[in-house]
């Protein structure tokens, strides 16, 4: 096998199901937080989606956001979502494109969070069950080179993350 | 041109030769070798030994070890797995791990070595994902190694070609955007061409013609001047990459094989066969195999087109991506 291939599975072999998201997306309120300290109070996030991937699908299906307490990619086995976002059938084909987002309830704390977000751009993913949805080949998704966007929400109150879809899952 | 300057010039030119202090020499006149310190209690790994890094000073995986012992003790397991126990990468890579967390928390280790430290636990995981086929390994994890690495010493070059080596295959993988990558390349490049050519151009070949990567890397051999990169470093013995010479010459002929020019490909494997312990080299018979039919060398990269990677053609980018330059001398 290639080193190239071996990367692709590498990176697919990385799950980005949103296990813990409620029903509506948002965050389920007994999210467990590990042994990070929690401070009081509850945050939201708020942002642009954009896309600068090139898409293969169209660019034009829902978007599915979550908050892990760690890198999913790093350690999906025991990341846990603690806040989540659903945006219907948004429109990102043409270029510029972006829509607004909202992640509520998020608890505060001092170290980072992690975020991934993506685009189910080749519509497979059942909307009924968010809480196993997943990108596979052809989503369009949000990374920091191979890992997840880092954001910290110590403090109450909204705080701005604005996400790109700048990867396409091969 | 001797073999062994461009062997000193691909291989460790990230060593200064002003850092050359008596405590960093390894035994056998290899030459310094950064952050080791050969006057301390710790027990870095000989690598005069014909068959063996790990000499049991240290408990097994590495574990309650933190300060230099930590990295003198990760060094030898890197070292033994790296070279010989290539079934054992994936688990060392897994034991190294949590001593690198150990060793951040315990703060009892200096920058520059805990730099090294970081990097080389990423490279033993991208050696276990790229040459033994361990893809269960998490390489974002791996980022995040380099990442550190590069934080604590963000002036050594070697680190920051493999942070961009291991970003530029994400990139390409993902469909991210690769600008910002080739500028910063380009950028390592004109800094330190001894450093970036070799870690970069097996790596950038590999991906489709169409991506412009191959050419990169055909007009960083173009441009490489062993002469001027290699330093202070060349009348060592390199016990560490006793191929260095053999390999750099045989990537340098795939780069060349790969964009189709056979004469440069040619010129390349020539290099190869008069480079120190060819005879002994495990890759020999295909250089031989290359100079009989330069021809045959050439035509399964052709064959790919502009829109396919190649990657699993080149034998320094599969199964010898290491051990072209760290296989170990025969006994």
């Amino acid at each position: 096998m290639s080193c190239v291939k071996r990367f692709f599975s590498v990176v697919l072999g990385t799950s980005f199901l949103l296990a813990g998201c409620g029903d509506d997306g948002a965050a389920s309120s007994d999210a467990p937080m590990g042994d990070m300290s929690v401070a009081s109070g509850r945050a939201s996030l708020t942002g642009s989606v954009t896309r600068s991937a090139m898409a293969t699908e169209g660019a034009d299906g829902d978007i599915y956001i979550a908050v892990f307490d760690r890198d999913p990619v790093l350690d999906m086995a025991n990341a846990v979502v603690v806040g989540a976002g659903f945006l219907e059938d948004a429109d990102l084909s043409t270029d510029g494109a972006m829509v607004a987002y909202e992640v509520d309830d998020i608890p505060v704390r001092a170290e980072p969070y992690f975020l991934i977000a993506f685009m189910d751009d080749n519509d497979n993913v059942d909307a009924s069950d968010p809480d196993n949805a997943g990108p596979d080949s052809g989503d369009l998704l949000s990374l920091r080179g191979l890992a997840s966007v880092s954001v910290t929400v110590d403090a109450p109150g909204p705080h701005e993350l604005d996400i790109d879809l700048n990867s396409v899952l091969p | 041109m001797s073999v062994r300057l461009l062997l000193g010039a691909t291989l460790l030119a990230s060593i200064s030769c002003s850092s050359q202090e008596s405590c960093d020499q390894t035994p056998g006149g290899d030459g310094p070798y950064p952050t080791y310190d050969y006057c301390s209690e710790a027990a870095y790994p000989d690598f005069t030994h014909p068959r063996k890094r790990w000499d049991g000073t240290y408990p097994e995986r590495c574990a309650g070890l933190t300060g230099e012992d930590a990295w003198a003790c990760t060094e030898q397991l890197y070292w033994e797995v790296f070279q010989f126990d290539h079934d054992g990468r994936a688990d060392a890579y897994r034991q190294l791990v949590p001593v690198v967390e150990a060793v951040e928390a315990a703060g009892d280790l200096d920058d520059r070595t805990l730099a090294r430290l970081n990097l080389r636990v990423a490279q033993l995981g991208i050696a276990a994902i790229a040459e033994s086929g361990e893809t269960d390994l998490p390489v974002g994890q791996m980022q995040t190694l380099l990442e550190r690495a590069h934080e604590l010493d963000p002036d050594e070059i070697f680190i920051e070609a493999w942070l961009s080596t291991l970003l530029i295959n994400g990139a390409i993988v993902l469909g991210q955007d690769l600008e910002p990558h080739i500028d910063h390349m380009w950028e390592m490049y004109e800094r330190d061409p001894a450093i970036t050519t070799p870690t970069l151009m097996a790596v950038l070949v590999g991906f489709p013609m169409e991506t412009g990567m191959p050419d990169v890397a055909a007009e960083m051999v173009d441009r490489f001047d062993p002469e001027e990169a290699c330093g202070d470093v060349c009348d060592w013995e390199f016990f560490r990459a006793e191929f260095g010479g053999a390999g750099m010459f045989f990537s340098s002929a795939e780069v060349y094989a790969r964009v189709g020019n056979a004469e440069g490909a040619r010129a390349q494997l020539e290099l190869a066969r008069a480079a120190d312990h060819y005879d002994e080299w495990p890759l020999k018979s295909v250089v031989e195999d290359a100079l009989a039919d330069i021809d045959s060398f050439l035509a399964p990269f052709a064959a790919r087109g502009d829109d396919e990677y190649v990657t699993d053609l080149l034998v320094t980018g599969t199964d010898a991506a290491c051990m072209v330059c760290h296989a170990p001398l025969p006994e």
